[in-house]
């Protein structure tokens, strides 16, 4: 079997089966995306490394109870990495901490010598992927991917965001709507396609 | 029954996992009855599940897969977690014996097999070490190849090329495109130039009728490092570059 052709359903059966040249091959594909993120939301490499750790061990172990019913494998495995890293930052949350933002650059220096897994995700889809969903979130208005990043990059509720702000609640959550509706129209051909990384 | 609007307005943080154990509840109850929220819910979901992709990429350093397969495959087996069985209530005698004598058998085989496991793991770590190292050296020992955008100059603006160059072997391929015809009385030739700016021919360009042409061949040993090529129009039995140049390239590893 080939591991990197295979279909990232594929991949996870063959995970709960056993098969660790799946988990590396899944490792390959995703760690890239699993790391910006958490580092993006962490904002340092080690417990971004650490979330790394966590998500893929993680996926080892219960790749037995993934359910297709319950979305891609890619949105059931960032889902897992993302809470983690949302669950250490609401651990070590400290007033006036620097807030994430989807488009700036690493706060740490990234790696100058890029190992395998991103040398894999060079692969076009995977760019091809980051270069739509960037631009689609860069080209919303200011305010509108505010409230986007601080839900999805701080964990905060609509609540909590109009708390820290100072923003109306009913315009906060007018603002989430109007994100997402811009987002779902930019991103549509994604979503309605194969989304996936498979064959990468 | 909760409003349908209220309920719309929760979806993003009902699914990002934001809501206490009763707000949660509250919409839970509500999707089950409402296909329309169901629907709003998924189109929510596969929106921000892309969300990840558009963060600003990051290279996690290399040795974060070893250590990460390490961890994990030092684990146990990828399995359902299953809650534990309770023991049944008022169990006495054999029966209970049996039980803690398969329980020990069963904890005893777990260790047996974990060791095993541990070896084989071991070694299985250790084959992917050597097999990588093995990999890494091939690719020290091979020198990429050099692959440069041949570009054609104000003699040649519409020209183009591409020059491949492999340290290694110490060959070269040369393709060029769109070249007009030389200058009466002169023909085109390729010139290897050196770091030390020393220019060494490597023929005579012949050309098709599309200004289109290609060359192969070693790369001349006077030459012991490559910085840049040039075509050049130059006149019979020239032996040093004269003439302007055409096209350009920079051959820089």
């Amino acid at each position: 079997m080939e591991y990197v052709r295979a279909s990232d359903e594929e991949l996870i059966a063959m995970i709960a089966d056993g098969q660790s040249e799946a988990l590396e091959a899944l490792y390959d594909r995703y760690s890239g995306v699993a790391y910006s993120l958490a580092l993006r939301i962490l904002g340092d490499r080690g417990a971004a490394e650490e979330v790394v750790q966590d998500t893929f061990v993680s996926v080892w172990r219960r790749a037995g109870t993934y359910r297709a019913k319950a979305g891609r494998p890619y949105s059931w495995m960032l889902g897992i990495a993302r809470n983690r890293a949302i669950d250490e930052l609401r651990r070590r949350r400290t007033p006036g901490r620097d807030r994430a933002t989807f488009g700036s650059g690493p706060r740490e220096t990234p790696d100058p010598a890029p190992g395998p897994a991103e040398i894999e995700e060079d692969a076009a889809r995977v760019s091809e992927l980051r270069f739509v969903v960037g631009g689609a979130l860069q080209r919303l208005p200011d305010e509108q991917r505010e409230v986007l990043e601080l839900a999805y990059l701080q964990g905060l509720t609509q609540r909590e965001i109009s708390e820290r702000t100072g923003i109306p609640l009913g315009t906060v959550k007018t603002r989430t709507r109007l994100a997402l509706k811009k987002l779902k129209e930019t991103l549509t051909p994604l979503m309605r396609g194969r989304v996936d990384l498979d064959g990468v | 029954m909760e409003s349908e609007d209220r309920v719309r307005d929760l979806l993003l943080d009902y699914h990002l996992g934001h809501l206490s154990a009763e707000e949660a509840e509250v919409v839970r109850r509500h999707l089950r009855g409402c296909a329309g929220c169901r629907e709003a819910l998924e189109e929510t979901a596969r929106v921000l599940d892309l969300v990840p992709f558009g963060v600003a990429p990051a290279a996690p350093p290399s040795s974060l897969k070893r250590r990460t397969l390490e961890r994990a495959l030092g684990e146990v087996a990828p399995t359902e977690e299953r809650p534990a069985e309770a023991p049944s209530r008022g169990e006495r005698g054999p029966a209970r014996w049996r039980r803690a004598t398969a329980a020990w058998l069963a904890a005893a085989a777990v260790l047996a097999v974990a060791l095993f496991g541990w070896a084989y793991l071991d070694l299985w770590l250790e084959n992917r070490q050597l097999r990588a190292e093995l990999q890494d050296a091939k690719r020290e020992e091979r020198p990429a190849l050099i692959v440069a955008a041949v570009e054609g100059t104000d003699q040649a603006p519409d020209a183009r090329g591409t020059a491949v160059v492999d340290p290694q072997d110490r060959r070269l391929a040369l393709d060029v495109y769109n070249l007009p015809a030389p200058p009466q009385g002169h023909s085109y030739r390729a010139w290897l130039v050196g770091r030390g700016g020393e220019s060494v021919s490597l023929g005579t360009m012949e050309l098709d009728e599309s200004g289109d042409g290609r060359m192969t061949g070693e790369l001349p040993p006077s030459v012991e490092k490559v910085a840049g090529l040039r075509v050049t129009a130059e006149p019979p039995d020239t032996e040093e570059m004269t003439g302007p140049v055409y096209l350009s390239a920079d051959l820089e590893a």
